[in-house]
């Protein structure tokens, strides 16, 4: 079981800010098509979102595993 | 004791004077200190508040990475970065950078390069409240708002 948290626009969009997958170990990139497919109201976000895993940026070609924390942060806008 | 509190996100009001505290050194001849506010009007269109929400063990890892970014650029200074989180009123302080170096040009360039990796880097985003709703604001430059739910509008 993988988690993974939403936050801001994402979070309203999905209707919550933690999903769980079945997973023990998935690739980013395929992590974003399920979650576009579990969220369709969510997916353009999810397009336009970074992926954080352990709380660093991670690019599409890295993999998560059932250990890790992983995230979808929407576009930033602090400051 | 005091670095990890050099870099936080927190939803009490912020301070300059904690920030500045917080580089002051006997080796510095500045403290450049940044404060970003919740401003009213943009382009036109009045904001009544705003809510900020983090991820926020990244986000104070992401500012200590921006501070010895600037460590690394400018030597020998030091930074120091608040960020709010939760609902904030007009005028309020968003966020407080202090860069405190021996000469002011490090202080000042060193604090404008924070803003602007914050924008960049860290995991914070800001909800504009409007007199006919809100929204989650896309982007860094404003420029790719998206309404709640709905799908993009650029």
């Amino acid at each position: 079981m993988i988690s993974v948290y939403f936050f801001a626009g994402l979070k309203e969009a999905a209707g919550q800010e933690k999903w769980e997958i079945d997973r023990e170990e998935i690739s980013i990139g395929e992590l974003r098509r399920e979650a576009a497919a579990a969220f369709p109201e969510a997916a353009e976000v999810i397009g336009r979102s970074m992926m954080a895993v352990n709380e660093e940026f991670a690019s599409d070609s890295e993999l998560v595993t059932s250990s890790d924390n992983a995230a979808f942060l929407p576009p930033v806008s602090g400051g | 004791m005091e670095e990890k509190h050099l870099f936080r996100v927190m939803e009490e009001p912020l301070s300059a004077d904690r920030i500045q505290s917080l580089v002051a050194s006997p080796d510095a001849g500045a403290v450049n200190l940044f404060i970003g506010t919740v401003r009213e009007w943009t382009k036109g269109k009045r904001t009544l508040s705003l809510t900020y929400e983090a991820y926020v063990p990244m986000a104070e890892k992401k500012l200590a990475q921006i501070g010895m970014e600037i460590a690394e650029k400018w030597p020998g200074t030091k930074t120091a970065v608040h960020h709010r989180t939760g609902p904030l009123e007009i005028g309020e302080a968003a966020v407080i950078i202090g860069v405190a170096s021996a000469h002011r040009e490090a202080a000042i360039q060193g604090s404008s390069y924070a803003i602007e990796r914050i924008k960049e880097i860290v995991p914070i985003w800001k909800k504009e409240h409007w007199e006919d709703g809100s929204s989650w604001i896309g982007d860094q430059l404003e420029t790719s708002r998206y309404d709640e739910g709905g799908p993009d509008i650029d």
